[in-house]
């Protein structure tokens, strides 16, 4: 493989002549924002702003969104579980499961469900992250933050451009790219690009001594790019991503052990079909987004993660979603005004399969143990047997989830003064189908010589509707060198269901139907989970105030400082039920209050033989509950679990241009950060102490070429992504060890 | 005043007072409900407003119905249980009924282990008592009737 490897190397520079004849040809065109939204407002001014363009992208390796972790401050995006788990957090708020604090854009278009976060990013020019409430321009799920990712389109070059990428690391993983972007003509393009992933994984299943977190991932992307006049833009874009892998490498925490006993792994496949126009006449700017998102997954989990046979989880969903936002921005008609209007709608459909199959050992442990602990009070010579080995509970639901949204934003321009106030109304309705069913036979000892079937089911539909007002007010002043602002905006996570707890319900309307057949009530401890109205939750909503800077003192150097505070009602928390039942689910059961504070800097210089980028960050964030009480304690005062006080990033690269034929550019980055603490529970007496990882990389650089060596966690600090505590068991997931690898990039 | 007089004389009697309507109703009635308290000495164990319900079959036979009922503080689970077929005799304004080895039974399952002995109760337009033994353990039941 190494030998192949440099042969490739060697005839890929075989081209150039000498470093003086080399440009940066791995920079891409100057970027063009003009299609995008956020550029369009007063909001990248106006509010805390990262941008990780082109260079930075490639020199902190960012492949997917959850890399920008730490880099952009305050942003936590934990890679744990499986590629459906993308849990965000940003500012101190976030949740493990429901609907995300982070809205995420590709090209303008939105990702309706966060199970499509976690994918390979490819040819992205690119990451703007817009920290604090996309409130009025982007609604639904962005009460933390947008993160709008901007691809490459054949018409951003003059010529054809071929790009790949070959790499090989640790963990026998394999990543490979390659795309084209041809522009035909001056008003047509066209580009096609894909990309396969493969790795063995890290984590070991000590049952069976395999591999638990392997994985495939494949895709490909074709893109139509158009200008079919002076003022139209079209693009076409579809994206199409599968991954397949092991999942859920979950240790017990007392033994630092892998092993349970029946497989996990999760299979996504997402088709991203998507339009964009955009028509600039005069000032004038009209944003067409229509896209269709289709995701089909699989996924599968021993739900106790134990090598005892208890019980299982899968759970299908098979979703599409249709969306369609409009945008259209005035300009300045007098020379203190300027407006922008638009208007967004979706509709979602999610049909889901989500069967809890309770093995033997599970039947024995959590059904009949709890049972005849009761019984046996009574009746002690006697006791309930359940004939089967296994008993699925079977569960279909089929959500509905249709939205529509107006928004307006007015910018007030008084010399160095600017004011801008924003306002959006959003309107959802979201509506639930489930049916959910056990059966099975038992027999009561007591009074039964026989097994009789009992049936458990429960049916029905569930709607909810929310409105949300989400207003923006925000204030800044100009200087040759700085925008100071500040601000005050309303966000919001979206409402929905809980699927994951129909099986409590189910499991505790069984037992109840089971007692019944026996002429027995049964008194259901917690009969929360016992109501199906329970399985909605509200939106959540938060106010951020926020005060801030944007420097740029000298060339190249642009500094962000900012502080803010946020209010947090209703908050989605997950509450478990008390016991040795099964499920979780989401409550607007909290409130909290975050104050924190952000810094960036980052640096470019270029000199005659050496230029270098240099990129810092820091984020703080103290994020408490101020009302929390799950019925089992009151954790007032207590920090929110699972987002870090601090995230900081620190990277340097330096590039020497050689005067040599056979080397044109040497480059070495390096790159720490440092998170934490992470308080893994409400009651905060279980944590990750901060831990801090290196990276370093050397690049060996040619016309078209580049070589890199690259680490990762270079000191191989151990570390937990995650931490959760399930049927009395304490379980945790640890950090990817060290990594070493080599890639090959091609730009030609 | 001659027909008003007929008229009244011809009307059935009714009764006037709200005791009288429920003496009435009594002897008319072949299904009683009871609202009350089962003690159970042996576990120094009572339960206040139990349900129950005695459904008489012909004039000699008679179900006592227990709903949603515990005997003991550590039971988890309440109960409804059915006393078939004990003997019964109906008297002007009375109901008795006494059995003896009675097998009750719990969803329509019986319940051998836990036969009834010594079953003795009684049905008056006010209340409805018993005493028994269910598989030994003894237990009384004193309940208003409702009406």
């Amino acid at each position: 493989m190494r030998a192949k490897v440099f042969i490739l190397l060697s005839l890929l520079t075989t081209s150039p002549s000498s470093a003086e004849e080399v440009t940066d040809s791995v920079v891409l065109p100057a970027i063009e924002v003009s299609a995008s939204r956020l550029a369009q407002s007063a909001m990248p001014r106006q509010s805390g702003l990262s941008i990780i363009d082109n260079q930075l992208i490639e020199v902190a390796q960012i492949t997917t969104p959850k890399d920008v972790t730490s880099l952009v401050p305050g942003v936590h995006m934990p890679d744990y579980g499986s590629a459906m788990t993308s849990s965000i957090y940003i500012r101190g708020m976030g949740s493990r499961t429901g609907e995300p604090t982070l809205g995420m854009v590709i090209d303008g278009v939105p990702l309706l469900d966060k199970n499509m976060y976690d994918h390979t990013m490819q040819d992205v020019k690119q990451i703007q992250l817009l920290r604090g409430p996309g409130g009025s321009l982007y609604g639904r799920n962005t009460q933390g933050g947008v993160m709008e990712i901007s691809t490459i389109l054949p018409l951003d070059f003059t010529t054809q451009h071929i790009r790949g990428l070959l790499s090989r690391s640790t963990a026998n993983s394999i990543r490979a790219q390659a795309s084209v972007y041809r522009p035909e003509r001056p008003d047509f393009g066209w580009g096609l690009a894909a990309h396969y992933r493969h790795t063995d994984g890290f984590h070991t299943n000590a049952y069976n001594n395999r591999k638990v977190d392997y994985g495939h991932e494949a895709g490909g992307r074709l893109v139509l790019d158009a200008r079919p006049s002076t003022e139209w833009r079209v693009m076409g874009t579809v994206n199409a991503d599968w991954v397949q892998q092991g999942a859920f490498p979950y240790a017990a925490a007392a033994t630092d052990i892998i092993a349970y006993n029946r497989p996990s792994g999760y299979e996504r496949l997402v088709i991203r079909p998507a339009l964009r126009a955009e028509y600039l006449h005069d000032g004038y700017k009209f944003l067409l987004n229509a896209s269709h998102q289709f995701m089909h997954d699989d996924m599968h989990m021993d739900q106790d993660y134990t090598t005892a046979d208890i019980f299982t989880l899968r759970q299908t969903q098979q979703q599409h979603s249709t969306s369609l936002d409009a945008f259209f921005y005035a300009p300045r008609i007098v020379e203190w005004y300027e407006w922008a209007f638009g208007v967004s709608t979706f509709v979602k459909s999610n049909g889901m399969e989500a069967p809890v199959t309770f093995m033997r050992e599970g039947i024995e442990t959590l059904i009949l143990a709890n049972a005849n602990n009761g019984i046996q009070t009574v009746f002690p010579e006697d006791s309930l047997e359940i004939r089967d080995d296994e008993l699925p509970i079977e569960s279909h639901f089929s959500f509905l989830n249709a939205g529509t949204a107006a928004f307006h934003q007015s910018q007030f321009h008084f010399g160095r003064w600017h004011l801008s106030a924003g306002l959006r109304l959003d309107y959802e309705h979201a509506r639930m189908r489930y049916m959910s069913m056990a059966d099975f036979d038992y027999r009561f000892t007591m009074m039964m010589s026989y097994f009789k079937t009992v049936h458990t089911e429960i049916s029905g539909n569930h709607s909810v509707y929310f409105l949300q007002v989400l207003p923006r007010l925000a204030l800044s002043y100009d200087t040759p060198h700085a925008t100071t602002y500040g601000y005050v905006a309303k966000g919001y996570k979206a409402g929905g269901y809980n699927p994951q707890i129909f099986s409590t319900i189910t499991q505790n309307k069984l037992m109840n139907d089971l007692a019944s057949d026996m002429g027995m009530h049964l008194t259901i401890a917690d009969t929360r989970f016992t109501d199906v109205a329970i399985t909605s939750y509200k939106p959540e909503t938060a106010w951020t105030f926020e005060l801030g800077t944007h420097l740029t003192p000298t060339t190249g150097l642009s500094l962000d400082i900012d502080a803010f505070h946020i209010r947090c009602r209703d908050q989605q928390v997950t509450v478990f039920p008390t016991g040795k039942t099964t499920g979780r689910m989401m409550a607007n059961a909290a409130r909290s209050r975050i104050w924190g504070t952000e810094a960036a800097l980052q640096y470019r210089w270029h000199a005659a033989r050496w230029d270098g980028l240099t990129a810092c960050s820091y984020g703080f964030a103290d994020a408490r509950f101020t009302c929390f009480d799950d019925g089992m304690g009151d954790y007032a005062g207590h920090h929110i679990p699972y987002a870090p006080r601090h995230t900081a990033y620190a990277l340097a690269t330096t590039r020497f241009r050689l005067k040599s034929r056979a080397l044109h550019f040497l480059s070495l980055t390096l790159k720490a950060d440092r998170t934490g603490r992470i308080y893994w529970n409400e009651q905060n007496d279980c944590s990750q102490p901060p831990y801090n990882l290196l990276g370093a990389t050397i690049t060996f650089e040619w016309q078209h070429t580049q070589f890199l060596l690259w680490g990762r966690n270079l000191t191989d600090q151990p570390y937990d992504v995650f931490y959760f505590r399930s049927m009395n068991n304490d379980f945790l997931q640890r950090g990817h060890p060290r990594e070493l690898g080599i890639d090959i990039r091609i730009n030609l | 005043m001659t027909l008003a007089a007929l008229i009244a004389a011809c009307s059935p009697i009714t009764p006037d007072t709200p005791e009288e309507q429920q003496k009435a109703a009594f002897e008319e009635a072949t299904e009683f409900t009871a609202c009350g308290r089962i003690a159970v000495p042996s576990q120094t164990f009572t339960l206040d407003s139990v349900r129950v319900e005695a459904r008489l079959r012909g004039t000699t036979t008679i179900d006592i119905y227990l709903y949603e009922v515990t005997f003991s503080p550590r039971m988890p689970v309440r109960i409804d249980m059915v006393i078939p077929d004990a003997d019964c005799t109906r008297t002007k304004g009375r109901v008795t009924f006494t059995g003896n080895g009675i097998e009750p039974t719990m969803g329509g399952n019986p319940v051998a282990r836990y036969v009834v002995t010594d079953l003795q109760g009684a049905i008056t337009p006010d209340s409805l008592t018993f005493t028994t033994a269910f598989g030994g353990m003894t237990c009384t039941y004193h309940g208003a009737l409702v009406w």
